[in-house]
C-alpha cells in the first residue's frame, strides 16, 4: 500500500495538511481541500489549500501551494488526508478514513535503540514540524475516527508538545479512543506523569514494552542502560494516576527463554496493567541487522508461550497474541490470537491458499516474504 | 549518525557482588522455601540460602536471576527498586486503611438453642434484660460510624439475633441513616439460626438488602448433636428456612458457617457433602475454638489440633475432587491463605492479620454496651475474665477505647513481625497474630510459639498448601486460581489455553 | 540424620538416657542462633545454656520432657532425632541471624517508604533520559521535558 510519494513543490512556503479531493469542488468547500488531479487545465484553483498534480507545471505561476510532477496519485482517494512537505516535495498520506489503523506520528527520535526496532530512530529535530502537522490533522478529522494511535520514535520526547497534542485530541475529538506507544521511561519523572495525567483525556491508553524480568536482559534488548529501571518506575507513576496501560512483549530469541518468569513478574509487580500483548517479530528496520541474535522460529517457542499465557490467564490478566499465524501457534492458544497487523502492511503467502482458517488468521507482515516460520502450512478443516 | 549496537556485557551482566534484601526461609519436603518481605516465595534446592549468604552462589545462574527479579537480592546492575517493595508491602497491608471496618453488635443473649460450644446464650431470659437497649444501640452506632473507614460492615449477632427483632430494625434504620449522612458504604449481615424466621422478617431483610449468615454443622446427625433445641429439629428447620430465605432474598444472599466439635472432626466428607447438597459454593473448615465453659488443657488442645489437621486435609482433598468433577466449591481458610501466598493482596479476615485484626479491624459491641476487640475476648468476659474489655459505649469515646490500658497492654503482641518464634518464621507474611488466643491458652498475650496451637495449626495448613503448590498439578492449580478469581472450572477452561 | 554439607559445626554429643550435652563453637555460632534453635525444641526438651570457662563454647544441656512412653503418649520423641533437628536448626538460625543483621537497615527503609506520604521518601529516577537531539540543541530545552520539570 502506498503511503508516500513525492513531487516538486511550487509556492509551498510551509508544510500543508489537507483533505484530498479528486474532483473540483465549490469555492466555499475548498479551504480545507487539496485538489489531486492529472490535469489542471481550465480548473479554477482559487481557495484550495493545495494542489497535487502529475502534470509538469514548471512554466506556470500559482498563488496557491502546488506540488507538480508527483510520481503517483491514484492511491489518493477522496477523504484521505495528506501532508505536503515544502523543501522535499514529499506527499505523505497521514489519514485514511477507510482504515482502522491511523496514526499520529510524533517524532523519529528515540531514547532507546531496540535491537528489533521496526522504525529505527533518527536523531532529527522534527518535533515542532510534526506537532504542527498533527495539530492541523486533528482539526481536519470529521467525522472523528474511532481510534488513533500516537507513535514514533518515542512520543514522550516531545515533552510539552505531547501534552498539547493530547489536549487537542481531548478537545476536538473527545469520542476518539487514543492509544500511545511509548517506552514509558520518561514517566519515571513524577512531575511529567502528573502533567500528563492532568490533561485528562477521557479515553487514553499507553502500550509499553517490557522484555524481561531482569534489568540486564531488558536493557540489552533496548540497548539503553537504566531503561528497565525507568520503565518500571514510569509504570508505577502512571498507575498512581490511574492510567490505562498495556504491556507489550516482542517475542524473539532474547525474550522467550524467561517468558514465564516475566509473566509472573508482571502479575506481582504490575498487577494494575489492563492488558498484555505478546507479539510476533517484525523482520524490518533493525531486525535484519541483528537477526543472528533475534531469530527463533515461532514454532520453537510454543512451550514457553503456552506457559506464560497459562500463568497470566490463571491470574485473570488479559492477554492477546499478535502477529502470529494460526498454523504455527499451538491450537490451545488460538483463542488469544488477534488479527492485529495494520492493513497497509498485511499480506498472506502462497502457502495460505486453501487454508481453512485464513479468515480467522491475521496473516503476515509484508516483509515476511523474506523471512517467516519454516512451518507455515494451510490448515484443512 | 549511525547508531551502534552493544553486547550484553555492556548492560551489567557481570555481577561480582550482591547485597541481600530482607527474606525468611524454611525447609520443606526436600527443598528450601524462601519468602521475601512481601510474601513472594521461591522454591530452591537445599543449600541455596547457605550459598547465598556465604556469597558462593553463581551469579550467572538462572537461580540467581530469579532471586534477583523476585527481590531477594540486589546488585549494581540496576536499581534495588525499594519503592517497588514498599508499594507491594503497602498493598499487602491495605487492610489497615480506615481502621475498624467490621462491627459486631450483640443485640441479645436470648437464644432457643443450647449449642455445645456456645459460651454466651441465655435460654431462660424472660423479658429484655439481655437485649441491647435503644440507648446502647444509639451509642454503639455512633461509635461504629466514628471509625474512619468508608466501608462499614455491620454484623448483627446474639444469642439469637431475631429474638430481638425490634432492636434489629431500630439499629438497621439508624445505621443506614447515619451512613448516608457520612457518605459511607454500609453492608449489613444478620447472623441467625433461622429458627424464628417469618414473612415479616423476610420482607424486612429483603427491603434492607441484608445478607444472612446461618449455622450449618453438617448432616442432621451432626448438626442436631451439636445444636440441641427443644424438639431436636434444628437441622430440619435450618434447611427449610435456608430455602425460604433464598426464595425471598436470592440464592447467593444466604451463607453458612460450621462450628466444629469432636464429632464434626470425624466426618469431614459428610459435612462437605451436606453443603453441596444444599447448593452452597463455599465452606469454611474451621478449627475447634479453645474457648469453652472450661478452657481446655494444653494436651486436649494438642490432640484437637492434630485431629483438626486430619479433618482439614481430608476435607480439602474431597473439596478439590468435587471441583474436579465440575461442582464449584471453595474452602474459605485455604482461599484466605492462597490470597496471601499467591496474590499481591492481604486479607480482610481479622483472625489472621498482623497487626492483629482485633480492635484495628473488628470491634464487638455487647448488649450491655461493653466493647471488646474480638468475639473471643467477649467470651472470656462471660467466663469471668474481663482483661480485654476495652471500654463501654456509654463511658468512652473511640479514642479512649484505643488508648485505655486494656488495649494498650495488648499492643506488644499485635505484630508477629516482633514475636518470638514468628520474627524469623518463613511463613510470617502468611500468618497472623492472635494475642487473645495466646492469653486464653497459654497465659499471656505474647504466647509461646513452640507449644502454640495457633502456630501449629497455621504452620501445618500453610505447609500443606505449599505441598500442593510444589506438586504443581495443573488441574489443582486451575481450581485454586478459580477460587481466587471467582471462576468455575467451565469458565476456566474457556478462558485458559484449552 | 542430616548434617550440614560442610563440617563446620564442631560439637560433641554425649548422649545419655534422655539427656544430651553439646558443645557449640561460639566463634561459629552466635548466642542468638543457639537460643532461637532451642526455642523451637522447647516443646519436647528442657534446655540449659551456659558459656564454657574458656569462653570458646556454649554448653547446652538437653533433657527430654517425656523420657519414657506413657498411656497418653505412647510414642515420645526420640532424643537422637531431636539432637539432629537441633543441629540443622542451629545452622538455619545462624543464617537467619546473618540475614537479619545484613538487611535490618534496608527493611526499615522499605517499611518507612511503605507508610510515608506519597513522594516523600521515593527514589528519584536514574538521572539521564538521553534525548540525543536535546543534547545537541540547547534551544530544545525551552519546549521539551525540562520545561515541565522546572
Amino acid at each position: 500500500m502506498r503511503l508516500v510519494t513525492a513531487g516538486v513543490p511550487i509556492s509551498l512556503g510551509r508544510a500543508v495538511v489537507g483533505i484530498v479531493s479528486t474532483h473540483p469542488v465549490a469555492a466555499t468547500e475548498r479551504g480545507k481541500r487539496i485538489l489531486v488531479t492529472h490535469n489542471l487545465d481550465g480548473t479554477d484553483l482559487t481557495g484550495y489549500r493545495g494542489i497535487l498534480t502529475t502534470a509538469d507545471k514548471s512554466a506556470a505561476r500559482f498563488h496557491v501551494p502546488v506540488v507538480h510532477k508527483v510520481r503517483e496519485i491514484d492511491h489518493l482517494l477522496d477523504g484521505y488526508i495528506v501532508a505536503l512537505e515544502p523543501t522535499t516535495g514529499f506527499v505523505r498520506t497521514v489519514y485514511r478514513p477507510d482504515s482502522e489503523h491511523n496514526i499520529l506520528f510524533a517524532t523519529e527520535r528515540c531514547n532507546s535503540n531496540c535491537l528489533m526496532c521496526s522504525q529505527p530512530p533518527q536523531d532529527r529535530d522534527d518535533a515542532d514540524g510534526l506537532t504542527a502537522r498533527n495539530l492541523e490533522l486533528i482539526e481536519l478529522l470529521d467525522p472523528p475516527p474511532n481510534y488513533l494511535c500516537i507513535t514514533g520514535g518515542e512520543p514522550t520526547l516531545l515533552g510539552q508538545r505531547l501534552l498539547t497534542l493530547i489536549a487537542a485530541l481531548r478537545d476536538k475529538l473527545p469520542s476518539t479512543t487514543v492509544h500511545m506507544l511509548s517506552n514509558g521511561r520518561l514517566f519515571a519523572w513524577p512531575e511529567f506523569t502528573q502533567a500528563f495525567a492532568e490533561v485528562g483525556h477521557p479515553s487514553f491508553s499507553i502500550g509499553i514494552p517490557l522484555y524481561s524480568d531482569l534489568a540486564t536482559a531488558h536493557d540489552y534488548v533496548v540497548q539503553a542502560r537504566g531503561a528497565f529501571d525507568q520503565t518500571i518506575m514510569g509504570l508505577h507513576q502512571l498507575a498512581r494516576w490511574g492510567q490505562r496501560i498495556e504491556i507489550r512483549v516482542v517475542l524473539h530469541a532474547l525474550t522467550t527463554r524467561r517468558l514465564a518468569q516475566l509473566a509472573e513478574f508482571i502479575y506481582r509487580n504490575l498487577t494494575f496493567v489492563d492488558h498484555i500483548a505478546l507479539m510476533g517479530l517484525e523482520t524490518i528496520g533493525y531486525t535484519p541487522r541483528n537477526l543472528d541474535r533475534l531469530w527463533i522460529d515461532p514454532k520453537d517457542y510454543q512451550a514457553e508461550l503456552l506457559d506464560a499465557v497459562e500463568i497470566l490467564r490463571l491470574r485473570g490478566m488479559n492477554v492477546s497474541i499478535y502477529n502470529h499465524q494460526l498454523c504455527v501457534l499451538d491450537r490451545s492458544l488460538w483463542k488469544f490470537a488477534k488479527k492485529s497487523i495494520s492493513d497497509w502492511k498485511n499480506i498472506y503467502l502462497d502457502e495460505c491458499n486453501g487454508c481453512g482458517m485464513r479468515d480467522h488468521c491475521g496473516g503476515f507482515f509484508q516483509w515476511a516474504t523474506k523471512l517467516h516460520s519454516a512451518h507455515i502450512h494451510a490448515i484443512h478443516c | 549518525m549511525a547508531r551502534q549496537f552493544f553486547s550484553p556485557e555492556a548492560y551489567g551482566t557481570k555481577i561480582s557482588t550482591y547485597q541481600l534484601l530482607p527474606f525468611r526461609f524454611t525447609r520443606l519436603n526436600g527443598r528450601e522455601i524462601l519468602v521475601n518481605e512481601c510474601g513472594e516465595f521461591l522454591f530452591a534446592p537445599v543449600g541455596t540460602v547457605e550459598s547465598l549468604v556465604g556469597r558462593k552462589l553463581d551469579t550467572t545462574s538462572d537461580l540467581y536471576a530469579s532471586l534477583r527479579s523476585r527481590q531477594f537480592v540486589t546488585d549494581h546492575s540496576s536499581s534495588a527498586h525499594l519503592d517497588l517493595l514498599a508499594t507491594k508491602y503497602r498493598t499487602k497491608h491495605e487492610f489497615l486503611l480506615g481502621s475498624t471496618k467490621l462491627h459486631i453488635f450483640v443485640v441479645t443473649l436470648k437464644c432457643d438453642h443450647s449449642c455445645l460450644y456456645c459460651q454466651v446464650s441465655r435460654q431462660t431470659a424472660e423479658h429484655d434484660e439481655y437485649d441491647m437497649s435503644y440507648r446502647t444501640a444509639e451509642k454503639s452506632v455512633d461509635l461504629m460510624m466514628g471509625s474512619p473507614s468508608e466501608e462499614v460492615t455491620l454484623e448483627l449477632q446474639g444469642g439469637e439475633s431475631l429474638l430481638a427483632f425490634e432492636k434489629v430494625k431500630f439499629i438497621v434504620g439508624l445505621a443506614k441513616e447515619k451512613a448516608a449522612g457520612l457518605g459511607k458504604n454500609l453492608q449489613i449481615v444478620l447472623t441467625t439460626n433461622l429458627a424464628n424466621v417469618n414473612d415479616e422478617i423476610l420482607d424486612f431483610l429483603k427491603k434492607e438488602s441484608i445478607l444472612v449468615s446461618t449455622s450449618l454443622d453438617g448432616p442432621a446427625y451432626i448438626h442436631n448433636a451439636n445444636r440441641p433445641r427443644p424438639g431436636n429439629n434444628s437441622h430440619e428447620i435450618t434447611v427449610q428456612n435456608i430455602d425460604r430465605c433464598r426464595a425471598v432474598l436470592g440464592q447467593d444472599r444466604v451463607s453458612a458457617l460450621m462450628t466444629t466439635t469432636r464429632l464434626s472432626l470425624q466426618h469431614p466428607i459428610e459435612i462437605i457433602d451436606e453443603y453441596v447438597r444444599l447448593g452452597f459454593h463455599s465452606v469454611f473448615l474451621r478449627p475447634i475454638s479453645p474457648y469453652g465453659f472450661a478452657i481446655r488443657t494444653a494436651k486436649k488442645i494438642g490432640y484437637e489440633t492434630d485431629a483438626f489437621l486430619e479433618f482439614y486435609k481430608k476435607g480439602l482433598a474431597h473439596i478439590l475432587e468435587l471441583n474436579r468433577n465440575g461442582y464449584f466449591i471453595s474452602e474459605v481458610y485455604t482461599k484466605i491463605l492462597l490470597t496471601k501466598i499467591l496474590t499481591p493482596h492481604g486479607t480482610g479476615y481479622v483472625d489472621l492479620q498482623s497487626p492483629a485484626g482485633a480492635g484495628f479491624n473488628v470491634l464487638i459491641y455487647n448488649y450491655d454496651g461493653d466493647v471488646y476487640v474480638s468475639d473471643e475476648s467477649r467470651m472470656l468476659a462471660e467466663m469471668g475474665d474481663t482483661t480485654f474489655r476495652i471500654g463501654n459505649v456509654h463511658r468512652h469515646s473511640r479514642r479512649e477505647l484505643f488508648k485505655g490500658e486494656p488495649f494498650v497492654s495488648l499492643m506488644d503482641a499485635y505484630c508477629n513481625q516482633s514475636l518470638p518464634g514468628c520474627s524469623d518464621c518463613a511463613f510470617q507474611s502468611y500468618c497472623g497474630s492472635d494475642p487473645i488466643f495466646n492469653y486464653a491458652t497459654q497465659g499471656d498475650p505474647v504466647g509461646h510459639r513452640a507449644t502454640s496451637a495457633f502456630c501449629k495449626r497455621n504452620m501445618e495448613v500453610i505447609k500443606h498448601i505449599f505441598g500442593l503448590l510444589a506438586e504443581g498439578d495443573p488441574v489443582t492449580l486451575r481450581i485454586l486460581w478459580g477460587w481466587l478469581t471467582n471462576r468455575d472450572q467451565k469458565e476456566m477452561s474457556e478462558e485458559l489455553p484449552a | 540424620m542430616a548434617l550440614p554439607s560442610e563440617a563446620r559445626e564442631p560439637l560433641s554429643v554425649d548422649a545419655e538416657k534422655g539427656e544430651a550435652l553439646l558443645k557449640i563453637d561460639s566463634r561459629v555460632f552466635s548466642r542468638d542462633a543457639v537460643l532461637r534453635a532451642l526455642y523451637w525444641l522447647s516443646r519436647d526438651l528442657y534446655s540449659a545454656v551456659s558459656l564454657s570457662d574458656d569462653q570458646q563454647h556454649f554448653v547446652v544441656r538437653l533433657r527430654l520432657k517425656q523420657p519414657a512412653p506413657t498411656l497418653e503418649n505412647p510414642k515420645p520423641p526420640d532424643l537422637q532425632t531431636l539432637v539432629a533437628e537441633f543441629q540443622t536448626a542451629l545452622v538455619d538460625s545462624e543464617l537467619r541471624v546473618q540475614i537479619q543483621k545484613e538487611t535490618a537497615g534496608v527493611r526499615e527503609l522499605i517499611l518507612a517508604k511503605a507508610f510515608s506520604e506519597a513522594g516523600v521518601l521515593e527514589d528519584a529516577p536514574p538521572e539521564t533520559y538521553e534525548d540525543p537531539v536535546l543534547a545537541s540543541h540547547p534551544r530544545e530545552r525551552t519546549t521539551s521535558l525540562l520545561k515541565i520539570l522546572s
